[in-house]
């Protein structure tokens, strides 16, 4: 522990700590101060997507390749791009986007909406079936016995594939609503509940590790980078 | 004492408890937590399987070899991910390794900014920048832009964050496409993020995604361990392991920063200090429940 505090000086963590603390106010009631807190943070997000979305991505990747010389105005040294005219679509389906600011032209929006989609579509299609259910049922056939090199049971192991293997099967009988839920198919099934309350209560936990590392990193920087305690 | 005041007492506690302003709960957790940290609490960790896997296969690539890093992530999850992002980074630069910075987050060139000002250039002074490492920042397009780099880097990435052309960076010199890198590392909280670099980039192009996730995102990217996901960081635990693991694969390295072993003391008080909380609520319900009874 240094001891005594030793505020710092610089403005930006002044403002930094005073936000901060305006949102803390929060868990006191709903007041002025989070809410002035709260349009701060949207207003700048906002602002500094739509800045950061034009000089990293329209500027060079559209308008400097639709128009070459434009890349020197901003750095002089930059190699100047060639002509990519095929821009042009993208470009002018990026423009319709912008019918939605008026009721009349609305419709406009549609088409690039729908292209969006569409692509968005078929691509997360055959990505998500190659690796979310063709790579996890592949993944989920492992033998449930598994050997030490010594060619003894690896019991740990072995045990971790068969409650993978029986955790997976009752999830899945859990959710099969095709047959009426009796007796031992019924057992099978709240065994399946069983595990994916298990899982749920992993997710918690994680989930209260998540927002108090987040806490923790907010008061370091108060009682640290602010304060000088630290 | 009497039945009559034993009957009133447990009563009084019961009532209490259950009426306890929440904000009394919200200052000790604050207090403890502020307690810690001033007292500079410290476990010490070890790596788990998954850490230990990600650390290897950092640790196995021969020097020289390419890395993507990609930074998904805001400023709102820096404190569980830039702990991951400093420690592979160190990790890279110490094995000799060429790391290449890039983020599918609008606010990833903040965090590639500092993890370039607080480690790179601070602690490898002769790792020097596009020759060992460069940072390309942020593009628009999310799942589509890995999409993209999957079969062109040039399509996206004419130049670096500082505006220099990566045709002329030593660093891309033989990586014309993601195919050609030899690890991805995603730190990600959210979409997109590590998996859609594992559905766009490491399942279709077969080069071994490592992940880190916040601690709410670490559950769902455990199915992916270890076929599609080679090692997994989960939340500000698994960053403290990795620390652990550089600590002990390179004991001659100081690591200028640990924040997330430095986090993980306050967080195990925390922790302590919830779980009693759960017990106390648990007890005033039996006490309510044996109130009501006895009435």
């Amino acid at each position: 522990m240094s001891g005594g505090l030793h505020l710092s000086s610089s403005v930006e963590v002044w403002v930094g700590a005073a936000l901060t603390l305006m949102v803390f106010s929060y868990l006191w009631r709903d007041n002025p101060f989070y809410k002035l807190a709260e349009h701060v943070f949207v207003g700048v997000s906002a602002a500094y997507v739509m800045v950061l979305g034009f000089w990293t991505t329209l500027w060079p990747n559209a308008i400097a390749k639709l128009w070459p010389g434009a890349a020197r105005l901003t750095t002089p040294e930059a190699v100047e791009p060639t002509h990519d005219w095929a821009l042009l679509l993208p470009v002018i389906l990026g423009l319709l986007m912008l019918g939605r600011l008026h009721p009349r032209t609305v419709w406009l929006s549609r088409w690039p909406t729908a292209f969006a989609i569409g692509t968005s579509a078929g691509y997360n299609l055959v990505r998500y079936l190659r690796s979310d259910f063709l790579a996890q049922i592949h993944s989920g056939m492992t033998p449930s016995l598994i050997a030490t090199t010594g060619g003894r049971l690896a019991l740990g192991e072995s045990l971790s594939h068969a409650i993978l293997l029986g955790g997976t099967i009752c999830g899945i009988v859990y959710f099969t609503y095709t047959r009426q839920h009796r007796g031992a198919w019924a057992r099978v099934a709240g065994t399946g509940v069983l595990f994916m309350m298990v899982t749920f209560g992993t997710t918690f936990g994680y989930t209260v590790m998540a927002r108090i590392s987040l806490l923790v990193s907010r008061l370091h920087f108060l009682l640290g980078t602010w304060l000088g305690l630290i | 004492m009497t039945g009559t005041e034993h009957t009133a007492g447990s009563s009084r506690r019961a009532t209490g408890l259950a009426t306890l302003d929440r904000r009394w709960i919200y200052l000790a957790l604050a207090a403890a937590i502020a307690l810690s940290i001033v007292a500079r609490i410290r476990f010490p960790d070890t790596p788990s399987p998954l850490v230990q896997a990600a650390y290897d296969r950092v640790e196995t690539l021969p020097p020289g070899a390419s890395i993507v890093m990609a930074l998904d992530y805001s400023p709102s999850s820096r404190p569980e991910l830039e702990p991951m992002a400093f420690a592979i980074a160190r990790h890279a630069m110490l094995r000799g390794h060429r790391l290449i910075l890039l983020s599918t987050w609008d606010t990833g060139n903040a965090m590639i900014a500092r993890l370039c000002t607080e480690v790179l250039r601070r602690e490898f002074p002769e790792r020097r920048e596009g020759e060992a490492w460069v940072a390309l920042g942020y593009k628009s397009g999310n799942e589509m832009l890995i999409n993209a780099i999957r079969q062109d880097f040039d399509s996206m990435y004419a130049s670096d964050m500082e505006g220099r052309s990566c045709a002329d960076l030593a660093v891309l010199a033989g990586v014309e496409s993601l195919a050609d890198c030899t690890l991805i590392v995603s730190l990600s909280s959210g979409t997109p993020g590590l998996k859609e670099w594992v559905l766009f980039a490491g399942d279709v192009t077969g080069v071994p995604v490592v992940g880190g996730s916040t601690g709410v995102g670490t559950p769902e990217f455990l199915p992916y361990f270890p076929r599609q996901i080679r090692g997994l960081l989960g939340g500000l635990k698994g960053a403290a392991e990795y620390e652990a693991a550089l600590e002990l694969g390179h004991p001659d390295f100081h690591q200028r920063t640990m924040a997330a072993t430095d986090g993980m003391g306050p967080q195990a008080v925390a922790h302590s200090l919830i779980v009693l909380f759960i017990v106390l609520g648990n007890v005033g319900l039996l006490l309510q429940r044996r109130q009501r009874r006895g009435t």
